[in-house]
């Protein structure tokens, strides 16, 4: 051991023993280990949120939506299959293509049903990571979505499929842009912010930004709460026929996920939707307040089951698409998803994630990943967009052979064959929500479990006989 | 300029021709799996990645095959409500 490196662990054997000292005689009060109990009673992030919101008086803009993980997703599990029905072979190939809008006049055909969302330029990601999206949708073959922008050339360029969101903006309302798009999704709300304002301030506003948005010099670029000239239940379905008529394009709502839901979707379907978003709570943003992104919404699987089963009791759901969409992170999660009814998913989060890849490394350990990325990072030159394209097409391809092989175990030979009946639950709670087997008890049995266990008094002998011990 | 052929006669010629399309795409999709199995084998970095560019074209031209089904498909429905009128 070099004579360096005796002397940095003596050192750090006195600090250590002096921290300790402290610790153990300081009062309660005056001691620093007061700071763990502070931080588990409020939590890290929570302590973290008190004292910026503290130092700011204002919201503050949270990345990425929210930590609370509200979707039990671990709690459903597929059921292979062995002998009762085979496996599928495994020189067949598992169909993943899906038709959005099937309705439309021109559906949208997709390669595999997993989407790029909509993170919009400049009011999330710049440029570079805008095209490197869509280049890497273009390779497998599936669409990109503009999010809440103008319509970017070089993203049209790059995209071979691109759905638009006619937007609470205003930027991409006019026929001219919409006209070019694949699809239009007509954005009312999304998960981590549900149908609230926002505003990107002039000073965060760059040239190119602005001539997307078509904005002056030292105006903010506003979303808000509600479409212009959509007030009412009438206007919106004026709306959906107007854009259908004019584009022939599948035209579709994104909302953000709400118990309102079933009523959300009647209007939609009242108006033709060809397909409908259900953004979910767990669902991410560029930035906004935790309030919104923690406490507003409706879980991403409670929303998709719903909505899902909403289509069917109105049968609709084979002419109406369901993309489903909210904090969807691993392949398994998007193949439930898809079981529970959606037709397809959007990632944001992941897509992201993904594209860094191993060029985080460029900006650890002083500045977030996402600085590569977000139209205000301080490394958005340093995104090597070639490498951004491969590592999210590999993402992709990987993801989706993940959910091939779930096909594959439980003898499927589409990926929108894998169904709730491919699903079992070791929740009851969410078995009866959902409509799928509780893994207790046999196929056979669910119906005398649950009329069994819901009969008043069930626990009740159980419980005396503890008592009386 | 050339006299175009009956309508119905087209709708018979694309619908033969997207059959072959259709074919040609789902042996293409298979052979583009196979190369995928065999190219993994090696545990090559770069052979992994052709193999990963195959399996993609793979599922490409499993889509452009359902597409074709679904074009001839609507194709007979086509001929079927000319055949009626």
């Amino acid at each position: 051991m070099g004579i360096l490196s005796r002397l940095l662990r003596g050192a750090a054997n006195e600090v250590a023993d002096d921290a300790v000292r402290t610790m153990v005689r300081d009062q309660y009060t005056e001691n620093l280990f007061d700071m763990i109990p502070v931080a588990k009673k409020v939590n890290p992030i929570n302590l973290a949120e008190i004292v910026m919101r503290a130092a700011q008086g204002t919201p503050i803009p949270r990345p990425l939506g929210s930590h609370l993980r509200l979707s039990p997703w671990e709690k459903l599990l597929f059921s292979p299959v062995h002998l009762f029905r085979f496996p599928t072979p495994e020189d067949v190939g598992i169909n993943t293509s899906v038709k959005i809008g099937p309705g439309a006049r021109k559906p949208l055909n997709i390669s595999i049903p997993l989407i790029i969302a909509g993170m919009s330029y400049g009011g999330a990601l710049s440029k570079n990571a805008k095209i490197a999206l869509a280049r890497a949708a273009t390779m497998v073959g599936t669409a990109t979505n503009t999010g809440e922008a103008g319509l970017m050339e070089e993203e049209r360029e790059a995209a071979q499929l691109l759905i638009g969101q006619y937007n609470r903006g205003g930027w991409l309302n006019d026929q001219e842009k919409y006209s070019r798009l694949d699809a239009i999704e007509i954005q009312l709300g999304q998960g981590a912010q549900g149908s609230t304002p926002q505003r990107s301030t002039a000073k965060n506003i760059g040239e190119e930004y602005r001539e997307v948005f078509e904005l002056e010099e030292g105006q903010d670029a506003v979303i808000h709460s509600r479409l212009q000239d959509v007030n009412t239940r009438e206007d919106f379905i004026h709306l959906v026929g107007r854009l259908k008529a004019e584009v022939g394009i599948p035209v579709g709502l994104k909302i953000a996920a709400t118990h309102h839901l079933e009523k959300e979707m009647q209007i939609a379907l009242d108006a033709q939707c060809d397909f409908i978003t259900v953004d979910g709570a767990e669902g991410g943003t560029h930035g906004g307040p935790p309030t919104l992104q923690d406490d507003v919404g409706l879980p991403t699987l409670f929303a998709a089951s719903r909505a899902a089963q909403f289509l069917i009791k109105k049968g609709a759901n084979r002419d109406v698409s369901l993309i489903a969409t909210g904090g969807l992170v691993t392949p398994g999660q998007m193949l439930k998803a898809m079981a529970l009814g959606a037709d397809a998913v959007y990632i944001g989060t992941a897509a992201v994630m993904a594209m860094i890849g191993d060029q985080m490394a460029k900006s650890l350990p002083f500045e977030p990943p996402t600085d590569l990325t977000v139209y205000t990072g301080k490394l958005t030159d340093r995104l090597d967009v070639d490498k951004s394209v491969q590592n999210l097409f590999y993402f992709l391809n990987a993801s989706v052979r993940e959910m091939e092989l779930v096909a594959i175990t439980t003898g499927k030979v589409s990926l929108g064959d894998v169904n709730r009946d491919d699903l079992v639950t070791l929740d009851p709670f969410l078995a009866r929500a959902l409509k799928i087997d509780l893994g207790f008890v046999s196929p056979e049995s669910q119906a005398a479990f649950f009329s069994e266990s819901l009969t008043p008094g069930a626990f009740q002998t159980e419980f005396k006989e503890v008592t009386v011990h | 300029m050339e006299q175009l052929p009956e309508l119905s006669e087209t709708l018979t010629a694309f619908h033969s021709d997207l059959n072959r399309i259709q074919t040609m795409a789902g042996t293409l999709s298979q052979l583009d799996r196979q190369h995928y199995n065999d190219l993994t084998k090696y545990e090559d970095k770069r052979l992994t990645g052709i193999a990963v560019a195959e399996q993609n074209s793979s599922r490409q031209l499993g889509e452009i095959k359902q597409l074709c089904i679904a074009m001839a498909q609507k194709i007979e429905e086509i001929q079927q409500s000319m055949g009626q009128k």
